[in-house]
């Protein structure tokens, strides 16, 4: 039975896996839908511009824009007329089929239409990722595990050879914010110890990324989210799954993430792995150096901390173990399913998408420091507390916001020592009173 | 209750268009006639926007409705509004099959109980829609449970391709809150009807207050009280037709509130005719230098505009009064309510190419490139392409150009582009984002007249 949400700010299935699709190189995502379906979900990963115009920030994205015609008559037809469309309009590449909550309500034979440009030599695939399935983060955990589970069908450009490569999964494009630094950093770590990282997004994924998923030494999962696909890998080609409990902040998880890897490849050179951690630990100790009067300005501070998994259990765990600090609440809003494991490092942990839900619980564990999303910077200013923003709304985080190691552990060292309490915004209509 | 008609799409209601590419005298001549013009529609499109959308943003300005989504989770998301003022009801495949009065009801009343509205609205989604879920009984059985107003806003996300149908549903649903009349006329009371905030806007607020009128402006930043306000008004000034008209025309057809018919105040001339026009209306006398000063940066320049549809007819205007030369518009849409505007560019500009359709780049794209303009002004979609394309481009938010300023406005906006061309340089040599084959052919290939 659905449950209603107040405050929602994530999207659903389909938003998480147009999201996931558009952030690979080479590969177009194809909306089977009604209008408005993907461009929501664009708009909320980049602040909304009054639904005008189009994304900016994304690649073209091809939608059938279905009419009620086609809800009654069905819309096959219109897709297919799509894909053919889309293959001369767009460059070439992979096509993702994504289908929408009205083409599964109404029937529509998707894969019968996927087929026929396959049969002509298309590289096409589908994948149903309706909004009433789930959750964005959901979205993801599908189209991955479709695209890994289905890779070699797929026509992809062979990759090249690259010994010691590691998939990188569990981190989603746009709806965990730091996805594009943190994966970043994610490589530079494996690269300082003789692995090659496999992020699949952004500028160091693409088509060639998606063609050597089956090649890899390892996949490192680093949230629920990417268990799915990493699974399907292990099942198609035998590739090993190291999982870890999300992004590794500060220098104490990036040996421990190194030391699964190493248990799983065998291909970790020892003398590297001693070089990055001296040189994380270093870097982690300057940060703190550097931070330590106002670390000790602000004082031992009872946090409440919310955001997604991947991000916020590991930044939890990285203030109550590192800085000894107490950790009130951690309100996990990629509602991950299962035993989070972080009750050591929070008083309370709690797992919900429901915006009002997460302020209850920000409020209940009266903490004295909040850490979560921009969009919480009102409740700290309600509460007097001050605010260390993890993310903010406009995507901006992606380029330089991330988390992971000792530079991770900087950034959020600065954002503490940084954070204000928030000015409560007057409203404008008391403003013209 | 009676059960009132299904509200109409903007096609059906104004013979409004989503695609069409043509020069600007083939395209007034869609309007010319009396015959609605024929539909057409894209083999190939670009994901585009729908009614829900459009009347969740519009609604969202009201700061004290609050706003449940019936539909899954992600139909509720990308909105501007505060959040804690939305809810969905976030369905499930079972909803789907079974339907889910009952899931709108709970999210209803948690809404009021958490978030404490003055009113609340109803936004349907498409599988509610397909389910022809029963959302009217449940209204009013709620507003009924809590003691305050609980309207529907009859979007649907499929019946209309025009995205500005939802602003009609939002109006609709504003009109529904006022309910009956209340108290006399206030002869010093005008609504400015506008989506849009910012110093200009506050300007022209400023220029009605020296007319000693009382300004409402709504929705943008209203109250629910506001709206009931708007019922007693002396007049009603529409500074963005393309979201506000029917909320204008409801306010004049059921209160009887005068709709002051006028382009959007955009530049000193617009502006002067529509204080002028508001002050007669009102029974006021004022005067407004509506001269607009040459922009050197403009003289003989080749523009393209875009922009929501009244307005960028609007700033054309302003720009060829300035001394440039438009020579193509790109609009979300085009309806009867733009006729006359249509008219009047045509005769100035009958080979000026008029784009129709909102969130297409890949025709956007192919445009320009024939085009080649000077300098693109306008929307950050039109504005992104441009700059993908080399040419020198600004944004230029309607907001910003309402009232006499505007035109320094468009002057600063042109002039940046122009000094600010390196981001052009640059972004021109990132990689296409269309292939070479599409930029070769004719930029109408995929509008098709539809076959019924």
């Amino acid at each position: 039975m659905s449950r209603p949400l107040v405050g929602f700010h994530d999207g659903c299935a389909l938003h998480g896996a147009l999201a996931t699709v558009a952030a690979i190189e080479g590969v177009t995502p194809l909306v089977h839908s009604t209008p408005g379906c993907a461009l929501r979900g664009a708009f909320a990963t980049a602040g909304a511009q009054g639904f005008r115009g189009a994304p900016i920030h994304l690649s073209p994205i091809s939608s059938t824009n279905l009419a009620e015609k086609h809800i009654v008559f069905g819309g096959a037809s219109r897709l297919r007329e799509q894909i053919k469309n889309t293959l001369s309009v767009l460059p070439r590449g992979l096509l993702v089929v994504i289908t929408g909550c009205p083409t599964e309500m109404i029937g529509d034979d998707v894969p019968a239409m996927v087929r026929e440009a396959v049969t002509q030599g298309e590289s096409v695939i589908d994948v149903g990722a309706a909004g009433f399935l789930g959750s964005a983060h959901g979205g993801y955990e599908r189209v991955l595990a479709a695209l890994a589970a289905r890779v070699d069908e797929l026509r992809l450009p062979a990759a090249p050879a690259a010994p010691g490569l590691v998939n990188i999964f569990g981190v989603v494009p746009r709806y965990d914010e730091t996805w594009a630094s943190d994966l970043d950093e994610i490589s530079r770590l494996l690269a300082a110890v003789g692995l090659v990282a496999n992020p699949i997004f952004g500028p160091g994924g693409g088509l060639s990324s998606l063609a050597a998923l089956p090649k890899a030494v390892a996949s490192l999962v680093l949230s629920p989210w990417g268990l799915a696909p990493a699974e399907a890998l292990k099942a198609k080609a035998g590739v090993p799954i190291v999982a870890v409990e999300g992004l590794p902040v500060g220098a104490d998880a990036v040996q421990d993430l190194l030391r699964r890897l190493a248990a799983a490849t065998s291909l970790i050179d020892d003398a590297a792995v001693e070089r990055l951690l001296i040189s994380e630990r270093r870097f982690e100790d300057f940060a703190l150096d550097e931070t330590l009067l106002a670390l000790s300005r602000l004082g031992r501070r009872r946090v409440a901390i919310a955001g997604n998994s991947v991000i916020a259990g590991p930044i939890a765990r990285f203030l109550v173990t590192n800085l000894g600090w107490d950790g009130r609440a951690l309100v996990l809003t990629d509602e991950p399913t299962g035993d989070s494991g972080l009750s050591a490092f929070a008083g309370r942990v709690i797992s919900t998408a429901d915006g009002a839900a997460v302020k209850a619980a920000i409020r209940d564990a009266e903490p004295d420091f909040l850490i979560a999303g921009a969009r919480y910077g009102a409740l700290a200013g309600e509460l007097a507390i001050p605010f260390a923003p993890i993310a903010d709304l406009g995507g901006r985080a992606a380029l330089s916001g991330g988390f992971t190691g000792a530079r991770g552990v900087a950034r959020l060292l600065a954002a503490l020592t940084a954070a204000q309490t928030p000015v409560v915004e007057t409203k404008r209509a008391a403003a013209r009173a | 209750m009676a059960r009132r008609s299904r509200l109409l799409p903007r096609e059906t209601r104004l013979g409004a268009l989503g695609a069409r590419l043509a020069d600007a005298e083939a395209v007034a001549a869609d309007f010319a006639g009396d015959d609605l013009p024929q539909k057409r529609i894209r083999t190939f499109s670009e994901a585009a926007h729908d009614d829900l959308s459009v009347a969740l943003h519009v609604l969202g300005l009201v700061e004290d409705l609050g706003l449940v989504v019936h539909g899954p989770r992600g139909c509720a998301v990308g909105a501007d509004a505060p959040l804690e003022r939305i809810a969905v009801t976030d369905l499930d495949q079972r909803d789907t099959v079974l339907g889910a009065g009952d899931a709108l009801a709970r999210a209803l009343l948690r809404l009021d109980e958490t978030a404490g509205p003055a009113a609340l609205v109803v936004l349907g989604s498409p599988v509610v829609a397909i389910n022809n879920d029963e959302i009217r009984a449940v209204v009013a059985e709620v507003a009924d449970q809590i003691g305050k107003p609980v309207v529907w806003a009859r979007t649907d996300g499929f019946r209309s391709h025009i995205a500005a149908t939802g602003a009609d549903a939002a109006a609709d649903a504003l009109l529904n809150l006022i309910g009956a009349p209340e108290g006399e006329r206030e002869p010093d009371l005008v609504n400015v009807l506008t989506c849009w905030t910012g110093a200009a806007v506050d300007d022209f607020v400023a220029a009605l207050d020296s007319l000693g009128l009382r300004v409402n402006l709504l929705p943008a930043g209203a109250h629910v009280a506001d709206l009931r306000r708007a019922a007693r008004a002396s007049a009603s000034v529409v500074l963005d037709p393309d979201g506000l008209d029917a909320l204008a025309s409801g306010l004049a057809e059921r209160f009887g509130v005068p709709v002051l018919e006028t382009p959007p105040p955009v530049g000193p001339m617009a502006t002067a005719t529509a204080l002028t026009g508001l002050a007669d209306l009102v029974g006021r006398e004022i005067h407004v230098d509506g001269s607009s000063p040459p922009i050197e940066s403009l003289r003989s320049r080749r523009v393209v505009l875009a922009g929501p549809s009244a307005f960028a007819f609007a700033l054309s205007d302003l720009v060829e009064e300035a001394g440039g030369e438009v020579v193509g518009l790109t609009v979300p849409h085009l309806d009867r309510s733009h006729a006359q505007n249509l008219a009047r560019f045509s005769a100035r500009r009958p080979r000026a190419q008029i784009h129709v359709g909102e969130a297409q780049g890949f025709e956007l794209a192919n445009v320009l490139q024939r085009l080649a303009p000077d300098v693109v002004v306008g929307s950050a979609d039109a504005v992104a392409a441009a700059l993908r394309l080399g040419v020198p481009a600004a944004r230029l938010d309607p907001a910003a150009v309402i009232g006499v300023p505007g035109a320094r406005a468009l002057a600063k906006a042109v002039d940046d582009a122009l000094a600010g061309a390196a981001l052009a340089a640059r972004l021109a040599r990132s990689s296409a984002r269309y292939s070479a084959g599409w930029l070769r052919r004719s930029p109408d290939w995929h509008v098709k007249l539809e076959v019924k």
